[in-house]
């Protein structure tokens, strides 16, 4: 597999692009940058040619270069965050330490939040995001891509035990946020 | 005939698949006449199938049409020595052809050489206590390698000289100190690259 060959290349591209593009949707929560992280993984696909590994599969071989590439992008976002909101709110011309993230909590009433939280996607999504990385990830692949724990497991460089493990975690903790939001069905009871 | 209920430690291994439906008819009717009988098994398999099904709030989307494109503009935009040095670079030859043993243990011997310079070498003359201990030579290999090599560990001791200390000894302080503040550039320093352990070790004393 010579992905430096365009026509090898457009072939990867239209079997792993769906998958790809929404890996990058959920774990960045942006169409507009899971474009970009699409087009980056491609990139990297290409110009890292040799690294890829003969014999291995190019689809867990893409599907990792675009995780590490959302996870770097999450980062850098939350460090912009947070050098943002911290920032003083200077141009009023307040000197009392007022940061924008202080401006930000107020700013929401209470009914919008709690509306919002009810509703069964945003909860959903809210609970994914609020996951570890590696469990999250494990959550993706395993439910939208289909992967089985040992795919999963080449992805992220585990073992399919550990997968295994960080799965029912992740399903555990999903069940209770989603409990807690009166969102889970009656039938089923918390087990642990 | 009913299947024989799995133990419930089998059914917690094959519970998740059994819940995304990726067990075989035979393991799928073991775990099912197991969580029949077993109210925690079920219990836990109920909420996992919530939290599966919850899940499912999430369609799938369509990447944008003109997202190949997109890939060929940014490759063509790639400076040509990022593609031209990295395939065909023999380090990387080495590397992926079974040639990595080679690479770890070069760096291996490395390492030893290293360290052997680095630990204490008995001087006759009396240096100061912070220059006693350290190997003027090696003293030269580490300033070529700057900082971060195993030596910083920060305060680590080291046959009496902290690690820290080391730092004393690296060419840019040497340049800064010893050679460029006396008015000189770098061309006219007063020693050759070849000499400039013995010169450090000097400039040390």
């Amino acid at each position: 597999m010579d992905l430096r060959d365009p026509t090898q290349l457009r072939k990867v591209y239209e079997a792993n692009k769906r998958g790809l593009y929404n890996l990058a949707v959920r774990l960045v929560g942006d169409r507009q940058w899971a474009e970009d992280i699409l087009q980056e993984t491609f990139v990297r696909a290409y110009t890292r040619a040799e690294t890829f590994k003969a014999g291995g599969k190019v689809s867990t071989w893409l599907y990792r270069i675009c995780m590490n590439l959302s996870y770097d992008h999450l980062r850098a976002r939350k460090y912009r965050a947070m050098a943002s909101l911290d920032a003083p709110v200077t141009s009023t011309g307040d000197s009392d330490g007022a940061t924008w993230s202080a401006t930000l909590a107020s700013s929401m009433p209470p009914a919008v939040a709690q509306v919002e939280q009810n509703d069964t996607e945003d909860c959903v999504r809210r609970l994914i995001d609020e996951l570890p990385e590696r469990e999250r990830t494990v959550v993706l692949l395993r439910q939208y891509h289909g992967m089985t724990f040992k795919e999963i497991a080449e992805v992220l460089g585990l073992t399919a035990r550990t997968v295994q493990n960080c799965l029912r975690r992740a399903k555990q903790k999903l069940f209770f946020g989603l409990k807690e939001a009166g969102l889970a069905p009656p039938q089923a009871e918390a087990p642990y | 005939m009913r299947p024989k209920p799995f133990s419930c430690k089998r059914t917690q291994k094959l519970l998740d698949d059994h819940v995304d439906g990726l067990l075989r008819t035979a393991d799928s009717e073991g775990v099912r006449a197991h969580l029949e009988q077993c109210t925690p098994c079920d219990t836990e398999a109920a909420a996992l199938r919530a939290a599966t099904a919850s899940l499912s709030v999430w369609g799938d989307l369509e990447p944008p049409p003109d997202c190949f494109e997109g890939i060929l503009a940014r490759i063509e935009a790639l400076p040509p020595d990022l593609l031209e040095s990295a395939p065909h670079s023999p380090a990387l030859r080495l590397l992926r052809g079974g040639g990595r043993w080679v690479a770890t243990s070069s760096v291996a011997a490395a390492a030893v050489v290293f360290l052997a310079l680095s630990v204490t070498t008995p001087t006759e003359h009396d240096a100061p206590a912070r220059t006693r201990h350290t190997n003027p030579v090696a003293a030269g290999l580490l300033s070529s390698t700057g900082p971060g090599l195993g030596l910083r560990t920060n305060g680590l001791r080291t046959n009496g000289l902290r690690t820290g200390e080391v730092r004393a000894y690296r060419v840019d302080d040497f340049l800064r100190n010893d050679g460029l503040r006396r008015g000189r550039t770098r061309n006219e320093l007063p020693v050759s690259p070849a000499s400039f352990g013995d010169a450090l070790g000097a400039g040390a004393r």
